[in-house]
């Protein structure tokens, strides 16, 4: 049986596909295990009792608006939780998909479920969420059992990395990237990942070395992090689907940190603001970059 | 092979003695919520509740990196040595069946026009002890495709748990009769409650058969399905790297300071949009649907039609974790039904 929600969810989607309004609708639909939920793609109206909701929604869809095999559609309906839409802005604020041919169905959401077998970092973002209502949406599917309040803790629960010494975060992310199988799962699923050619696959020279080795994961994670420093929404998506669970979540924390404390700036928030990666300024205050 | 019975507490001393022996055993161990095979130094280190292990432990005989060639530059030009594979004795202990039936897909493809020293140095010396499964997991689809949670397939012992206690224990090849006879007097008789393999097969829930898919595949090779089924392929290595069958690599060469070289062999997947790029810069396969097809055909059609194996055991790791739950068991069903 639908609940509530996700009879409106299908509703919507519906009233877009008949419309016209959009070409594809990118939502949940159920997955291979019960305990799954999994990415679906509808265009016939008649398939969106496909569309499922509930706490295991954890694929952000904002991922596919740079998708040749979805944009083929025209305009791209997507569903998201308020954490997948901030990722949807960056893309608009870098010109990766037009704002116009994005219709967002935004739903309440109240957090995602823990999944067994895997650590909770994934999910810190429901702790702090200030988004539980999505903050841009064509859309809104609101959720009655969601207390859509933000959340009354803004700040991270303390990692403890920060008080360890350049030599013990040193050992403590060899360990972790000693874990890597270079499976690229990491940046596969993040919406902000979205180049034709990334570093590592640029060979003339080699900048990071391809090898999953001490090294070669240690570059390969560093740079990824380094690349979206400011862009990262943190919506947890590469640190869930991680198969060795390295906690990428506590990287992307650290450098959206220093983004905000030295350029009051969080990815994501609203298309108005500028985006610090995006800026220029003549009398900027750094000389290498004038 | 005659059933034997081996008690946890006799199996740890077996393990034990052999490490201490100077072999090397790969055996599962927890790290946080991880359960991989990793070479231990005791039996102590052992995590014995598992349904399975995130990684398959294809790493025994195929690690993710290692070195074929070195090199450095002399006065007069280059020099160039083989690497030789660090291969000695070595046990792979509680590989589940799907593990262990995998790697006769490795031996075949590593194995056939060519034998590759690094793989079959290291598989020559292994002894695998599989670990039957009493109570699969929810993604596991042995069964469809030809194999069991009972299967002594790639396994030269074979440890069967049962409720009394302990194991059950069967030699199924030499190498493995002559590890169980090293160490006779560990074993008991055969147990009287060794569960039956209709008992467990009741459990598994993915049951279609996927065994002759081939025809079907072949048949559907231009078919718009592909898209539909990978849209949302995200083109990762996940799939790939996690898989106890899948044996693609990568040859880099990479610098190493000072003014040296070594030559690498690293896993690859067909899913990366570069595994089939050319240095023309035209890519046969340029779309996600294209790599993804070839993911389900060379396990169900290619590598069947050139050894007689199908190249997946069914256990359902690349489904269970792909970040969008794209799984390869749906996929092949809805082909061989349809
Ligand atoms: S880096 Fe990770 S957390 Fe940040 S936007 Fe990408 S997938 Fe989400
Ligand atoms: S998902 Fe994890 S293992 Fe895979 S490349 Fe990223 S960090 Fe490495
Ligand atoms: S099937 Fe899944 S794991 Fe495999 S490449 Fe596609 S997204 Fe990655
Ligand atoms: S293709 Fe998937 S289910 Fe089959 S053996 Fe490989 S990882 Fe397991
Ligand atoms: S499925 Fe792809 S990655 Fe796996 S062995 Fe075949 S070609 Fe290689």
């Amino acid at each position: 049986m639908a609940s509530e929600v996700e009879q409106r969810i299908r509703d919507t989607a519906r009233k877009i596909l008949e419309s016209g309004e959009a070409g594809v609708v990118v939502g949940y639909g159920a997955g291979s295990t019960p305990d799954k939920v999994m990415p679906v793609f509808i265009t016939n109206p008649a398939d969106v009792e496909k569309l499922v909701w509930n706490d295991r929604c954890y694929n952000n869809l904002s991922l596919y608006l740079t998708k040749p095999l979805v944009r083929k559609f025209g305009k791209v309906a997507m569903i998201g939780k308020g954490c997948d839409i901030r990722a949807a802005i960056v893309l608009w604020q870098e010109s990766q998909f037009p704002r116009e041919k994005t219709i967002v169905i935004g739903v309440d959401c109240g957090g995602v479920a823990p999944i067994a077998g895997k650590p909770d970092d994934f999910r810190a973002k429901c702790a702090t969420c200030d988004v539980k209502r999505p903050p841009v949406c064509d859309h809104l599917v609101e959720n009655p059992a969601v207390d859509v309040k933000p959340a009354t803790t803004a700040e991270a629960k303390d990692d403890g990395l920060d008080s360890k010494s350049p030599a013990e975060k040193r050992a403590y992310w060899f360990n972790q990237f000693s874990r890597c199988i270079k499976c690229y799962a990491c940046r596969g699923v993040c919406p902000l990942c979205y180049c034709d050619r990334c570093i590592v696959e640029k060979n003339r020279p080699q900048w990071i070395l391809t090898s999953p080795h001490d090294l070669g994961n240690f570059e390969w994670n560093l740079v990824r992090a380094f690349h979206l420093a400011g862009r990262c929404v943190q919506c947890g998506e590469c640190t869930r689907v991680c198969p060795s669970d390295i906690p990428l979540a506590a990287l992307n924390r650290k450098l959206a940190g220093v983004v905000r404390e030295s350029f009051d700036y969080e990815a994501g928030r609203s298309h108005e603001t500028e985006p610090s990666f995006l800026s220029f300024k003549e009398d900027d205050a750094e000389e290498f970059i004038r | 092979m005659e059933m034997k019975s081996i008690s946890g507490e006799s199996l740890k001393k077996l393990l034990d003695a052999e490490i201490k022996s100077g072999v090397k055993v790969f055996a599962p161990v927890r790290e946080g919520q991880l359960v991989n095979h990793r070479p231990v130094q005791s039996s102590g280190e052992i995590c014995w509740d598992f349904k399975n292990t995130r990684l398959s432990p294809k790493h025994a005989v195929f690690p993710r990196s290692e070195t074929i060639i070195k090199g450095a530059r002399t006065d007069g030009g280059v020099q160039i040595e083989d690497a030789e594979p660090d291969a000695g004795p070595a046990i792979l202990f509680a590989a589940r069946p799907c593990d262990a039936s995998s790697l006769t897909a490795l031996d075949a493809l590593f194995n056939w026009d060519y034998t590759d020293k690094f793989y079959q140095a290291r598989r020559d010396a292994l002894c695998v002890i599989g670990m039957a499964c009493v109570d699969p997991a929810e993604q596991c689809f042995c069964a469809a495709v030809g194999g069991s949670p009972l299967s002594e397939k790639g396994s030269d012992v074979l440890l069967i748990p049962v409720k009394s206690s302990g194991y059950a224990a069967k030699a199924c090849t030499d190498k493995g009769a002559k590890l169980m006879e090293k160490h006779a007097a560990m074993f008991g008789p055969a147990p009287a409650d060794i569960p039956s393999a209709e008992e467990i097969a009741g459990k598994q829930l993915r049951k279609k058969d996927l065994t002759n898919a081939k025809a079907k595949l072949d048949a559907r090779f231009d078919d718009p399905i592909w898209e539909a089924v990978a849209r949302k392929c995200v083109g990762c290595g996940c799939c790939a790297f996690i898989c106890p069958s899948c044996h693609c690599f990568d040859i880099v060469d990479e610098p190493i300071p000072v003014e040296r070289f070594e030559r690498k062999k690293n896993w690859d997947s067909c899913c990366f949009g570069t595994y089939t790029l050319h240095a023309s810069g035209h890519n046969p396969r340029p779309s996600q649907e294209r790599r993804y097809r070839n993911r389900v055909m060379h396990k169900f059609s290619y590598f069947p039609e050139r050894f007689g194996i199908l190249k997946c055991s069914g256990c359902g790791r690349c489904g269970a974790q792909c970040p969008v739950n794209l799984d390869i068991y749906d996929v092949v069903a809805e082909i061989v039904e349809s």
